[in-house]
């Protein structure tokens, strides 16, 4: 190649570095050096150690909200991986594909939709009252089993992972969608001139090929949840009792509803090295993928 | 023979009921969401099964203008559009670069532009409210785009350098040799080439900055700053001590809207600029 000046290379990269040096970078050091101190977001910062660390570990509701998530977690990789598996088969498997073009994009479409719009989308539909679900339960007879959906802890978390399903599985269906139709053509044909039926194809070819993009969406599912925020902040406030509060709505409260900076900073970075966990995960997870 | 074939038949057949009535429970909510935005407080409360005709559009003016959600859709567009032109500008000098030439710090530099795409937002909250505020940005819609351009560098630039890797080497080396300085290459040759991953990139960081909603929140407190998202949440909240439901039901769709002709018009792009990241990585 041609010689090209030095300079001109970094007059390219400075504008993206510095800005995400700034706003990205800087502010996830900054949390850790917060977490150190007692600090109300105005006036003195007070250095206090290990002090937040300390008090979050002994914190109730701390633990609770790692547990929620944690919940949020286990609860949507089954739900999830057997939802979008037999959804993207089903697509896959289709001869005619205009109808199935209809099915994906269906099914993607709440993926495009505003978090918070889906969360009162849905608030409005579990609406003990005037909501679309008890209404439609009164109106075929079924009124006993209509409930205050959001008020009970059970049914309020089971509410949650069903939002969050509804609007994400399209993701997810896509993804593992686009792994199948990557599965060489021949190999379903010879399995298909040996005998093998189309459920006979899917079980003992198909999901062993989609491995690799399986160990992909659970990590996603994972580091999704991590993410969980509007449909508990809207829904249900975290409650009732905190049964459904995540941890990132623990520290947003803590932050900004207490103005407890510094505590706040340390929950933010204990939640770091969590993401930075997963995150190492996912590296392994895809340098395996690379490999084979 | 014809026993297999029915049972294929059959196969099939369930299988159209699995996918359409996950279709319908798409559809459903949404549809009488739909509805319900277009009938007065007093017939949703009496006439869950009615069909809007005629419509109540006075919902849709209320919300824009009593519930004040006009201002938050007007700075959602400024925002989303300024995000967006900055991010795809800024990203696309970086990613070319990256894609491009060779000097020693070149992977370095594209391992800490794209390690920002796993983390999340809240890890950072306290510092990154701090620092706007020492910058004089916060409830202001240019320090919003600021930190959202920020935020959508990882994953543009990903995407980016992909795609400057596979235009072919050879039209830029002619340019070159015609005696093209480097920001001519730029401007008139890579970028008429990269469109296609432009597009992409331009779609797939609109709606993802139209929806945001946990950024805006902690930035924004001011009711002339705040974007759709922030809005909408406020009214909900208000809601639940007041009953026009009417206008919140429209205001729902005023959020969603847009995103959704954005969705038809580039369906295809969206989905592959959602998919890309995980499938290429």
């Amino acid at each position: 190649m041609v010689t090209q000046s030095k300079l001109l290379i970094w007059v390219f990269l400075i504008p993206a570095i510095f800005l995400y040096s700034l706003f990205v970078v800087y502010p996830i050091f900054s949390t850790l050096w917060t977490s150190f101190f007692n600090w109300g977001g105005i006036g003195e910062k007070v250095w206090t150690g290990w002090s937040n660390y300390t008090q979050l570990l002994s914190d109730e509701n701390f633990i609770n909200a790692l547990i929620n998530t944690g919940k949020y977690m286990l609860f949507q990789i089954p739900v999830i991986v057997i939802l979008s598996l037999i959804f993207s088969m089903i697509i896959a498997n289709s001869a005619n594909s205009k109808k199935m073009r209809f099915y994906r994009s269906s099914i993607f479409l709440p993926y495009v939709i505003p978090g918070v719009a889906v969360a009162m989308l849905w608030a409005a539909v579990l609406n003990p009252i005037t909501g679309l679900l008890n209404v439609s339960l009164d109106s075929i007879g079924l009124g006993f089993l209509a409930h205050e959906w959001l008020a009970d802890s059970s049914t309020a978390f089971a509410s949650i992972i069903w939002v969050k399903t509804w609007h994400s599985i399209g993701f997810y269906t896509v993804l593992i969608l686009a792994a199948l139709l990557n599965i060489p053509k021949e190999i379903l044909e010879a399995a298909e001139v040996d005998g093998a039926n189309r459920i006979q194809r899917s079980i003992y070819i198909m999901i062993p090929m989609l491995k690799n993009v399986l160990q992909v969406v659970v990590v996603f599912v994972l580091i999704n949840a991590l993410k969980i925020f509007e449909e508990p902040q809207l829904m249900t406030r975290g409650g009732p009792n905190r049964a459904t509060e995540p941890i990132s709505l623990y520290i947003y409260e803590q932050a900004f509803g207490n103005y407890k900076f510094g505590y706040a900073s340390a929950a933010g970075f204990v939640f770091f090295v969590i993401t930075f966990i997963l995150t190492l995960l996912t590296l392994r997870v895809m340098r395996g993928r690379n490999n084979e | 023979m014809s026993k297999i074939f029915k049972k294929i038949e059959r196969i099939s057949i369930s299988s159209h009921l699995i996918l359409g009535f996950w279709t319908l429970l798409i559809f459903l909510p949404i549809l009488w969401l739909v509805f319900n935005s277009l009938k007065t407080s007093a017939d949703i409360l009496t006439e869950p099964w009615s069909i809007p005709i005629p419509p109540f559009i006075e919902n849709f003016t209320n919300a824009w203008n009593e519930a004040g959600l006009g201002h938050g859709f007007i700075n959602s567009i400024i925002v989303t559009v300024a995000s967006v032109f900055s991010i795809v500008t800024i990203s696309a000098l970086a990613a070319y670069v990256l894609a491009r030439m060779k000097f020693k710090l070149n992977r370095v530099v594209y391992y800490f532009l794209i390690s920002g795409l796993m983390f999340p937002t809240f890890i950072a909250m306290v510092p990154l409210f701090v620092l706007v505020n020492q910058l004089n940005l916060l409830n202001s819609l240019l320090g919003l785009t600021l930190v959202y351009t920020a935020y959508s560098i990882p994953f543009t630039v990903f995407i980016l350098t992909a795609f400057f890797q596979g235009i072919p080497k050879t039209i830029e080396e002619a340019a070159i040799m015609d005696g093209c300085g480097p920001f001519r290459v730029f401007f008139s040759i890579m970028l008429p080439l990269a469109k296609p991953g432009l597009v992409s990139a331009a779609i797939f960081n609109f709606v993802g900055i139209w929806n945001e909603y946990v950024i805006a929140l902690i930035l924004i407190s001011d009711p002339e700053t705040k974007t759709l998202p922030v809005n909408l949440a406020d009214l909900m909240m208000v809601m639940q001590y007041r009953t026009d439901f009417g206008a919140m039901y429209a205001g729902i769709i005023l959020a969603i809207i847009p995103v959704v002709i954005i969705y038809i018009f580039f369906q295809r792009q969206l989905m592959e600029g959602t998919t890309t990241g995980a499938v290429k990585e």
